[in-house]
């Protein structure tokens, strides 16, 4: 080996600290850059594959009870690739902590799913007085334990379960996928038992994937003739959207901040490694002056510390690659765990592998080219004749006399904060990435609280404490009556459910629409108003629809005639009105309860029921156990009970798949929180280094270890203050761009843009604790430093 | 054995109306004021003088470390001032050896590779013949057994050894010493010049910089610089 490679390869071996330090600014990066992109490529690809796989309806008819003849029917029609029936009962359970939840039970198909295929996770599949449990929630039972039920007509059965499934399909209709119940799958032959006919009621369709959207449409309208040619009443038509998992909306905002997260990554790891190169060539300018005095040109000396850049990048790629496939794996693992997809294990993908060997080449040459170019053109003279390194001066500029003008300091402080300003590129440097570092740490805590602020807005729809569901309407003075009798109800309010159609160009019905009928004098539901009003005491026929009509139709304004088939048919109702909710593409829409009854003949009556608890049990916080005597009571009582919730059950459940991404922020922020740190360790690390003459200057002159610890620690602690104030400042765009991106990407809408000040004061804590940590050992080893030993540094 | 006879030579080194100037916060500087200086091979010269008075930016200004503001200094026929720093570079390398005050060897290197990389820039050899001519010097400084250790862990009169290796690692005609003995005890220097004249016997040329004016009993031609000017040139062969 030619003795330069050597001397660069001793170099590596005489200054580890500070090579660690260069090699892991670009792991860390590396690594940010390969887990955030491997990770979203893995959650992409694996939702994809996993979703295909299971071969989810294209439209789903729900109607009256039907047998296997419709079904084969359906499968014999052009364009129709596959049918199933399904049939879906909704029951209580007894969970293994001894309450009584919701669960709906799927039947599975007598010939075998075709299409909304479950996976099974373990155990076998059931056989007659089994069933299997969906994973998504935990019903704390295990596979071989009995579970009770409670049909609806009150009679309890058991049901041993025999394993676990994954169902990707819940949300695809109805509840989204945080709010859904618990599901369990039992065979066909089972039905019986629950005392149900052996008939199925959802018709399940997959069509050609070449047909377009229009010929979807026309061919449900088919099935839907078909259907009604058997004599069956068509309840809901919807046509979904196979290609797309249902929880695809929060891993596009995941990707989104991902996207943000590894911008500033690499923009945060390129300024880092520019200053630990800096500091690290500003240690070699004597040994450069050397090497050009014994004979070596600037182009020798550019390629030696370019070939060591360059193995500094690919000691890095060799950390950064596994350890980042390997947290992209655990990234998707989280993600599917939480957000209902199967995780397709650990492994590399070429295109994120390429993009770090692309980074491993290009940042650490692109960081290291200036300080290179700027150490290999000293003079051997300015080289030799100096230490090589230049501690920065205090000199003329506005800062260096704005900051002599200050008075009133001690003068170790003054030193402190002189110090601080000397090497102003680099002061400038660090605070960029420290400030970023915490601008994003900040911004964490302003999205999650924007997300939270949506969530509350939506909530403000259900205003009641428990929400009860009847299989069939009842008077509404009746109900009223009798859940007044319950110890701790102070409030009844009626609600009135209907799905109808909207019309297609044809005339015939096509895809559903949830309609809610309301009170308009209601106090129980605060909306979101997008466009127009609310539906108010005197209206008729007018109607307020969700922001999946604006999206789809977005010709349709406030004031506009909408023409929907109710109750077998044509209604026209006048539109008032556009409310945000939850960003769902299905159609919902309210209207006044009094005109839904007149044209559903359901006069005076209701199917559901808002519950208002008295003071004390909201006080209590004892909802979910009103809920549970309500269900006692209308179930003794023999009620047709569907099911009765506490809607702070409803909540909890929905901003779980919040907290999968206030987990994520999280692990955003402490990564650049880290970046931070470490950036602002190298910063100290090289002032100390420099002013090691100084520190024997003070030493000799009589300052203590305490004394000399001190000012490098204040010097840290100065620059971690004034990150906090810019990384503050800059958490307000930040934080935008972030909120924006997330609440676009779960809600469809730019949601409200909230700060929440524990982000700017945890961080204001976390900035000292780490610029103290970050300054101490720099501290510790300036006081270390004997007066000989530094006065006799060069 | 070089005679005398090779110092009737033509000039190795040839200076005139050289200028050095210095921008200073006080205002320019000049350390060397149209100095004209012509030196032979085989000379042994010492330049002395107090500090302040040119002497190394003297020897700067040949070795083409730094500028020449005006003037020219021709080196064994090479005008240095028209060289860029590149060509200075590999022409300092193979033309001169510089020693220092401060040694400068690289601490990161064995006391071999300092001497064997001074060779790599220059390719004069290859490696193989490098390593064992690098020997060879360390032998001639008596510092072979020595050759794998770091400079760190030799004494301050070793290190100045090395560096006279190193000066010679690429057998150039002229060796260019700035206070070689300036932080060495008498004792060691003593081996130092006990070097230098061997190697004048063997026919090398050397300028030396020292404020020691002692050093005029040491050498054959002594050149006194103050104020940035020549103020006498004893000793001198042809006279310059």
């Amino acid at each position: 080996m030619k003795p330069r490679w050597r001397k660069i390869l001793a170099d590596m071996g005489s200054n580890l600290p500070r090579f660690v330090l260069v090699i892991l600014s670009l792991a860390v990066g590396m690594f940010a850059v390969g887990m955030i992109t491997g990770g979203y490529v893995l959650t992409m690809e694996d939702m994809q594959a996993g979703y295909d796989s299971i071969q989810s309806a294209d439209i789903r008819i729900t109607t009256e009870d039907f047998d296997e003849n419709l079904v084969e029917r359906v499968r014999r029609l052009d364009g129709v690739t596959a049918a199933d029936g399904e049939k879906q009962l909704q029951v209580q359970m007894l969970n293994g902590d001894g309450e009584w939840k919701n669960l709906v039970i799927k039947v599975l198909p007598e010939d075998g799913q075709k299409i909304n295929k479950i996976d099974l996770l373990s155990g076998q599949m059931p056989v007659g007085e089994e069933i299997l449990i969906d994973i998504h929630r935990d019903i704390a039972l295990e596979t071989g334990d009995s579970l009770l039920i409670q049909l609806p007509s009150g009679t309890e059965r058991e049901l041993t379960i025999t394993g676990q499934v994954r169902d990707q399909t819940i949300g695809t209709t109805g509840n989204t996928y945080f709010v859904s119940p618990s599901y369990g799958y039992i065979p066909f032959d089972t039905l019986l038992y629950l005392e149900q006919e052996m008939t199925y009621d959802t018709l399940l369709v997959r069509v050609d994937p070449a047909l377009s959207e229009d010929e979807v449409k026309t061919l449900s309208d088919e099935i839907v003739g078909n259907v009604e040619q058997s004599g069956l009443d068509v309840s809901s038509i919807t046509i979904l959207d196979s290609g797309s998992h249902p929880n695809l909306g929060y891993v596009e905002a995941i990707g989104g901040l991902l996207a943000v997260l590894g911008f500033l990554t690499v923009f945060l790891s390129g300024f880092l490694v520019f200053n630990s190169m800096s500091a690290l060539f500003a240690q070699q300018v004597q040994y450069i002056g050397i090497m050009k005095a014994i004979g070596a040109k600037k182009s020798d000396i550019i390629k030696m510390y370019m070939v060591l850049i360059l193995v500094f990048g690919l000691i890095a790629l060799v950390i950064s690659v596994p350890l980042s496939a390997w947290a992209s794996s655990k990234l998707g693992d989280f993600l599917g765990m939480r957000l209902n997809f199967l995780s397709g294990g650990m492994r590399y993908v070429p295109l994120v592998v390429i993009l770090q060997i692309v980074i491993a080449l290009i940042l650490p040459q692109a960081a290291g080219i200036i300080p290179i170019l700027k150490t290999s053109n000293i003079s051997v003279q300015e080289a030799i004749t100096t230490t090589g390194i230049d501690a920065g001066d205090v000199g003329t500029r506005w800062i260096d006399r704005l900051l002599q003008k200050i008075k009133g300091l001690s003068r170790p402080m003054l030193v402190s904060l002189r110090n601080t300003f000397r090497r102003k590129g680099r002061f400038i440097l660090t605070l960029i990435t420290l400030s970023l570092g915490g601008a994003v740490f900040i911004s964490t805590f302003n999205v999650r609280a924007s997300l939270e602020s949506y969530t509350y807005q939506v909530s403000r729809y259900i205003l009641a404490d428990v929400s009860i569901d009847f299989d069939r309407h009842y008077r509404i003075d009746e109900i009223e009556r009798m859940a007044m009798s319950v110890d701790g109800v102070a409030g009844v309010e009626p609600r009135g459910r209907a799905i109808t159609q909207l019309l297609n160009e044809d005339g015939e019905a096509a895809e559903s629409v949830e309609m809610t009928g309301a009170p308009p004098e209601s106090d129980l539901i605060e909306p979101i108003m997008m466009k127009g009003r609310w539906i108010l005491p005197g209206d008729r026929n007018a109607i307020v629809l969700n922001e999946a009509f604006a999206v789809r139709y977005p010709d349709l304004d406030v004031g506009d005639t909408i023409t929907l088939y109710v109750n077998r048919r044509e209604v026209d109702w006048t539109i008032v009105g556009f409310f945000q909710f939850l960003g769902t593409d299905s159609f919902n829409a309210y209207v006044p309860l009094d005109y839904l009854n007149e044209i559903t003949g359901h006069y005076g009556q209701a199917i559901n029921f808002q519950i208002i608890a008295s003071p004390e049990i909201s006080r209590a916080g004892m909802q979910e156990d009103l809920a549970r005597r309500l269900d006692d009571f209308f179930r003794t009582e023999g009620y047709a009970l569907k099911s009765s919730t506490a809607t702070d059950e409803i909540w909890g459940n929905a901003t779980e798949g919040l907290d999968t991404l206030t987990t994520f922020l999280l692990i955003m922020s402490g990564l650049t929180a880290l970046v931070g740190s470490i950036s602002l360790a190298g910063t100290m690390g090289m002032n100390v280094m420099e002013r090691t003459r100084e520190t024997g200057v003070m030493r000799a002159i009589g300052a203590t270890d305490w004394q000399v610890m001190r000012l490098v620690i204040v010097e840290g602690l100065i620059i971690g203050v004034l990150s906090w104030f810019f990384g503050s400042l800059l958490a307000f765009p930040i934080s935008y761009l972030m909120s924006y991106i997330v609440n676009s990407s779960i809600f469809g809408v730019a949601g409200e843009f909230i700060f929440d000040v524990s982000g700017f004061l945890i961080w204001l804590g976390m900035v000292l604790l780490l610029s103290l940590l970050a300054s101490i050992i720099p501290a510790n080893n300036a006081a270390k430093l004997t007066i000989r030993e530094v006065l006799a540094y060069e | 054995m070089q005679t005398n006879n090779s110092k009737e030579n033509q000039p190795l080194i040839r200076i005139e109306a050289l200028v050095k100037t210095y921008e200073t916060n006080a205002g320019p500087l000049d350390a060397l004021k149209a100095i004209d200086l012509t030196v032979y091979p085989g000379e042994y010269i010492g330049v002395i003088g107090k500090s302040g008075a040119g002497k190394t930016t003297l020897i700067n200004m040949i070795s083409g470390v730094d500028k020449i503001t005006s003037g020219w200094v021709n080196v064994n026929g090479t005008e240095v001032q028209e060289l860029n720093e590149d060509g200075l570079a590999q022409w300092r390398g193979l033309n001169l050896g510089v020693i220092y005050q401060s040694f400068n060897l690289l601490p990161m290197l064995s006391l071999r590779d300092n001497i064997t990389l001074a060779m790599d820039f220059c390719g004069k050899y290859q490696q193989g013949k490098s390593e064992k001519k690098a020997m060879e010097l360390l032998e001639s400084v008596e510092l072979a057994e020595h050759a794998h250790k770091p400079p760190a862990y030799i004494s301050g009169g070793q290190k100045q050894r090395v560096a006279i290796a190193r000066a010679l690692a690429n057998d150039p005609a002229v060796i260019l010493a700035d206070e070689p003995t300036g932080r060495l005890d008498s004792a060691t220097s003593e081996t130092i010049f006990a070097i230098f004249n061997r190697l004048i016997d063997q026919g090398k040329t050397i300028l030396m910089v020292s404020h020691d004016r002692t050093l005029s009993r040491r050498v054959e031609r002594v050149i006194e610089l103050a104020d940035g000017q020549i103020v006498s040139d004893t000793g001198a062969v042809h006279g310059s």
